[in-house]
Parts: C-alpha cells; structure tokens; sequence
C-alpha cells in the first residue's frame, strides 16, 4: 500500500487546474454547490454560512478516484505512467453529479440553515462561495495552499464577510488554524454551525446510535463534548474503546485520494467496531459519512439529519 | 490476516492496562510535565549535555564515545568486543537502527537477543514491528511454530509456556557471556548513570553478569540528572501499561566494592569494563531542525502505536522498523532522512490520535505533515 508520488503530482495538477477553472478541486458543474440556496434570501453579508461545496462535492470526489484506480492511477510502479493520462482524461470531463447523493447533500445544508435560523442567526449565502483548499493542505502542497487560501480570503474581504460559519471538520479546521499560519493579516471569526446550536432546544429523532466522531472536530477542535451534548437525547451508544476521544478511529477518508486501498481498510475496520456498538452511526463530517457508508456495514446519518430544534 | 488477530489481542490487553495504570497513579501527570521540560532543556543544549555525560562517565570509571554515524557507532562497539565472543544484548532499538547485532556477528561473534520480543525477532529473521513490543506482529500460534521449525524447540501456543522454554535456553548464554550490551531508557549527564527498565530480568543479567557492560544508545536519551533519569523510565513503564516495572536498574560505572577500608575499588561482582557509546546518526541536526526537534522528545513507551489507524491498518509498513507506527515516522526522519520517511508521511491520515495519548504531548501528526510537505518538495 505505498503511495505512488507520480499519482500524487498529477493530483495536485488536477487539482490546481480545476481550482483555477472553478474554484473548485474537482471538475465538477459550479452550479452544485449553491443548487440548495434555491428560494433562499442571500441575507445579511457580514456573517455568512459556508459549505466549501464539501457535502456536495465527496461523494464525487469518491466516484473519480474509483474510477482512476481503473488506470491503476495510484498504485505506482508501471501504471503510474498511466496516471498522467488518466488525469488528463478525468480533468478534460465535467463530472456527473449523482442525484441522490445530492439530494441529500442538500437536505443536509438545509437542516443545517433552519437550525441556525431557529438559533437565531442570521446568515447570508454566497451563491459563487469558493473551495478552502482544505485538499491541497491535507495533501502537503503548503505553498499552492498558501497563494490559492488569500485569494479565497480575499473573496470573502471583498464582499464584507467578517464571520464565517462552517458546515464540515476541514474547512472549519482549515480556516480557523491554517488560514492564520499562511495568510498574512487573515482576521475572519470562524465558527463551526454546531457552535449554534441551541442545546436546549435539540430533539434527537433517532436513537441508540453510535457517534463516530470526525477527527478533526475531535481531536483538534475540542468537540468532542459539545457533539455528545447536541446528541445526548439520542441516548448514543458509547464505548470507551471505540467512542472515547483518544481511542476511536479515522474513517480512512484522508487517505482516499493518494492511497484507496489504505483508507478502504481502515474504513472497514473502523465500521466493524461501530457495528459492534450499533448498525446505525451518527457523524458530522461529510467524507466520514461517505467513506464509512461505502462499506455497507453500517448505516451512517449525518448529525443534521437526526437533530432538529 | 494473523497481524489483524495480533494487533487486536494487542490493543485488547494493553489499552485498558494502560488507562488503568494512568487511573491509579495521578502523580504521573505532574511527572511528564517535568520530564518533558527536562528533555526540551536537553535538546536545546545538546552538545553541552553530550560533553558533561562524557565527563561524568569518564568520572566514574568509564569509558565515552560518542558515533557520528551509524557505521562509527558500530565500529566502535566492534572494536570493543573484539571477535570470538558471546555477546548477549537487551532489547535496544538504535543497534536495530545501526545494524549491531549483524556487525557483531560478522566480526565472528555469537550474539543473542535476550528481551523475548526481540529473541523471538532475531530466531523468526523478521524485523521488529513496534518499538516496545517487537514481536508484537506474531501471535502466540506463529511464534510456537517460529521456535519449532528453527530451534527444535516443542512447545504449545502458550505464552507462559514459551516464556520458560525461550528462559531455559538463553540461561546458558547469559552464563556464557562475555560481553553485555543493552540501550538505555535515560542516560544521566550528571552521574554517567543509565536507567534502564524492565520487567523480565534480561537487562539486570545483561549488565551484570558478563565482565564488560556496553551501554549502546542515542545522544537524545541523555537527561540533565539521575532524578529525571529515573522519572523517564516511570513514564516509560506507565504509559507502556507496565507500571509498576519488576526492575529498574541504575548503572553507573563498573562493579565496585568500598568494604575494604571504605575505599572504592573496581572491579567486584559485576563488569569490570563500563563503556558508554552514544549515537548521534541525524539527532543532533533533528536537535537544531524548527519542526523536526519534538522527535526526540519521545520516551519510546510506544503507546501511540496502540492508537492510530493506520498502524493497526499497516503494522509495520507503516515507518521503518525498528521505528514503525507514529513516532516511527518522525524517528525515520531523523535517522534515515526524509527520502525514506517520506512515503510513510504520506500514509498518515491526520487522525491526531498519538499527539492526545503520547505522554510527552509531541504533535506528531505536526511534524509528520511537515515531512510529508518536505518530501514532496524535494521529490517534484
């Protein structure tokens, strides 16, 4: 399972062409990513809610590595010769949205909305919003991270933003920690949704499930508790070896681009001991929700899914 | 599938353990604090700390040396041990790293493993896959199979089983020896002093028993004094899940007896020669490095090992044995450089779960990303 560094580099090419084509990794219509403002008022301008296109972007995300690993794209060895090609070939396609998954991409972003709104914030929509770069940090291109996160920091001065309000782990770990460390005089407040969330006020629709917790949120973000608050009505399932904050797993979704058969393992084992726990997990991260769901061990929900105020 | 069973039995036993020990023992939180700014002190001032440990050690009767490289570090030990020797060694992950065992034995030495885990290592011709628990990729079924196809040995899948029968056989050895090398938990720059802990008993033989006693590690395990000394190899144990140890052994010099007149002489019942050979191999740049110097901060309880998805994906696939799983990949680096760290960065999956349970608080995934941006940039 060795990563092929040639796979990795026509990534990154792939990457920075679409992000400059449309602000966005992957060849995908823009048009996805603000399909679920529809009918929505674009709102106040200082403080906005921003998806990075993440819910609605994974999935797709998935779907092109599954096929590149067709060319044997990132195995290295003979058939990294294949993947500048097979790059080639998949950057030349806008990809097809699958309709389901975007469907309930939207409901996600939906749910997220009213919950704030209920909360009383206000938030502003930005029909045009760009990627974080949160894929070219992760990946380790620090200096195409550095020069493509001010122009997305520029987007958001331009337009008056002052608060950003984030949907997923990576983007609000990216802004909120890395932004500060590569943008020079970057002052946005950022806050994940979950921030706002009335606990009070938080029915639980389903219960006895397991919570698998995002990384990110976890165990750099100091969420943990706060994601068990807004789930305790839920009765959740817990295990100190496979829920706790310093023993629970990854979804192997990190991996997935550079290395699928590594994070299709640990996504595997991960889900076997969720399983363990209950068949039906909850999670607040759209690439553990889809990573995890591809194994067909365990029905994952999102966190906006099951709670509503 | 068997490293699938072997990790599962692993995490099963120890994790728990682990917690249990952290539990019971509170005052182990206010001793990583000291421990940590002990070794930070250390590693901002190496080269003072590598020259007082030379002076104490030469203080007490022994002899310093301190290796460049990998290949000085075990020309060195060569020159001491000579040829035709039996050399009996305690588990120690830099002559992994150096190739000592193999130098000896090319020298025309018989050299023998006597931790367990690393026995089972050296009679299986495998490389270790965690850095407490080399043996831990073996389940008790391979490792009968293991002593029954190389030694001749007939003994059931059975862990105390196998404890006495591999104790049978090294006792010879141990009896025989005529040369002890064992690595070192914290090395004392006060005293010259090793600490090194232990719960089967081999490294108490080890240093004792043969006439000369190599101590054999790298210049990060030096401390400021034998107090600290002694705190590292607490924390080792503990966050190893093994604390209380069975032994802690101090050495401090060769065997010595002041009963005659109350003056001290050397040598007694223990070694008569006391050699000391600290290895630098890449610790002294990582030392002045801005992100790479946390590494070696690292106690080596390998407790982060027993928390990452992508150890218990890998094994030991994951870093470069001896120094596998998290702090594996920052020690590669360290030792091999970032052309071979590299392609183990890039495993990594940022779960952050070795930073939360590594009792020196190092941000591993920080200075893994760091080696992944680094390898990427000198592979482009």
């Amino acid at each position: 399972m060795e990563p092929s560094t040639s796979w990795i580099f026509s990534l990154r090419d792939l990457v920075l062409s679409s992000l400059k084509d449309r602000g966005l990794p992957i060849p995908v219509d823009r048009e996805i990513c603000s399909r679920w403002q529809q009918g929505l008022p674009s709102g106040p301008k200082e403080t906005v809610l921003y998806t990075s296109c993440m819910y609605q972007m994974t999935p797709m995300i998935q779907k092109a590595v599954e096929n590149l690993e067709k060319f044997g794209a990132t195995r290295g060895g003979a058939a990294s010769r294949v993947a500048a090609v097979a790059a080639r070939y998949f950057g030349g396609l806008v990809l097809r949205p699958d309709k389901e998954h975007l469907e309930r991409a939207y409901s996600i972003l939906r749910s997220i909305y009213n919950m704030l709104r209920k909360s009383n914030v206000e938030v502003g929509l930005l029909p045009d919003e760009p990627y974080s770069g949160a894929l070219l940090y992760e990946l380790g291109f620090v200096e195409d991270f550095a020069s493509y996160a001010a122009e997305v920091y520029k987007y958001f001065e331009e337009r008056g933003v002052r608060r950003v309000i984030t949907v997923d782990p990576h983007t609000q770990y990216v802004l909120e920690r890395i932004y500060p460390q590569y943008v020079p005089g970057f002052d946005l407040d950022v806050r994940s949704y979950l921030e706002y969330i009335d606990v009070s006020r938080v029915k639980v629709k389903i219960s006895g499930f397991a919570i698998h917790d995002s990384c990110l949120y976890a165990r750099f973000l100091g969420k943990y508790d706060l994601v068990r608050r807004i789930l305790a009505g839920g009765n959740p399932v817990e295990d100190p070896y496979v829920t706790g904050r310093e023993t629970s797993g990854c979804c192997g979704g990190p991996a997935e681009s550079i290395n699928p058969q590594l994070a299709t393992k640990i996504a595997l084992g991960r889900a076997k001991k969720l399983a363990g726990l209950s068949r039906t997990v909850v999670s607040a991260c759209p690439i553990c929700l889809a990573n995890l769901s591809r194994t067909g061990i365990v029905e994952v929900r999102d966190l906006a899914e099951v709670v509503e105020l | 599938m068997s490293w699938e069973v072997a990790i599962e039995r692993a995490k099963s036993s120890i994790v728990p353990r682990t917690y249990d020990v952290l539990k019971r023992y509170p005052y182990l939180q206010e001793i990583r604090k000291q421990v940590r700014e002990a070794k930070e002190e250390v590693v901002k001032n190496l080269d003072h700390y590598i020259e007082e440990t030379r002076k104490a050690v030469e203080r007490i009767g022994g002899r310093f040396y301190l290796a460049g490289s990998a290949q000085e570090a075990t020309e060195i030990a060569a020159k001491i041990v000579g040829s035709g020797k039996v050399v009996v060694m305690s588990k120690n992950n830099v002559a992994e790293e150096t190739k000592l065992r193999e130098r000896l034995e090319a020298a025309g030495n018989e050299v023998w493993e006597t931790d367990l885990g690393a026995f089972l290592v050296q009679i299986a011709g495998e490389e270790p896959s965690h850095i407490l628990a080399p043996a831990v990729h073996l389940t008790k079924e391979r490792v009968a199979q293991v002593l029954r196809e190389r030694l001749g040995m007939a003994v059931p899948p059975d862990a105390v089983e196998i404890a006495a029968r591999v104790r049978e056989f090294l006792r010879d050895k141990f009896i025989k020896a005529d040369v002890g090398i064992t690595g070192a938990n914290a090395v004392a720059a006060d005293t010259g002093a090793v600490v090194l802990v232990e719960n089967e008993g081999n490294i108490r033989m080890t240093s004792v028993l043969p006439p000369v006693h190599i101590v054999y590690d790298g210049v990060d395990k030096i401390v400021p004094t034998l107090v600290v000394a002694q705190l590292v190899a607490d924390l080792q144990s503990a966050y190893a899940g093994l604390y209380p140890p069975t032994y802690m052994n101090i050495s401090a010099g060769p065997s010595s007896t002041a009963d005659i007149e109350m003056t001290r002489v050397s040598p007694a019942q223990g070694p008569r020669e006391y050699h000391m050979v600290l290895v630098d191999n890449g610790r002294r740049a990582a030392a002045r490095d801005p992100v790479l110097w946390e590494a070696l901060l690292c106690i080596r309880c390998g407790r982060c090992h027993l928390h990452c998805p992508v150890y218990w994906a890998l094994g030991k696939e994951f870093g470069k044995p001896p120094y596998t799983g998290p702090m594996g990949v920052m020690w590669t680096a360290v030792t091999r450089g970032i052309e071979e760290a590299g392609p183990h960065a890039l495993k990594c999956v940022h779960a952050g779960n070795c930073r939360e349970v590594c009792p020196m608080g190092i941000d591993i995934p920080k200075v893994i990303h760091e080696v992944r941006v680094r390898y990427l940039k000198i592979t482009k």
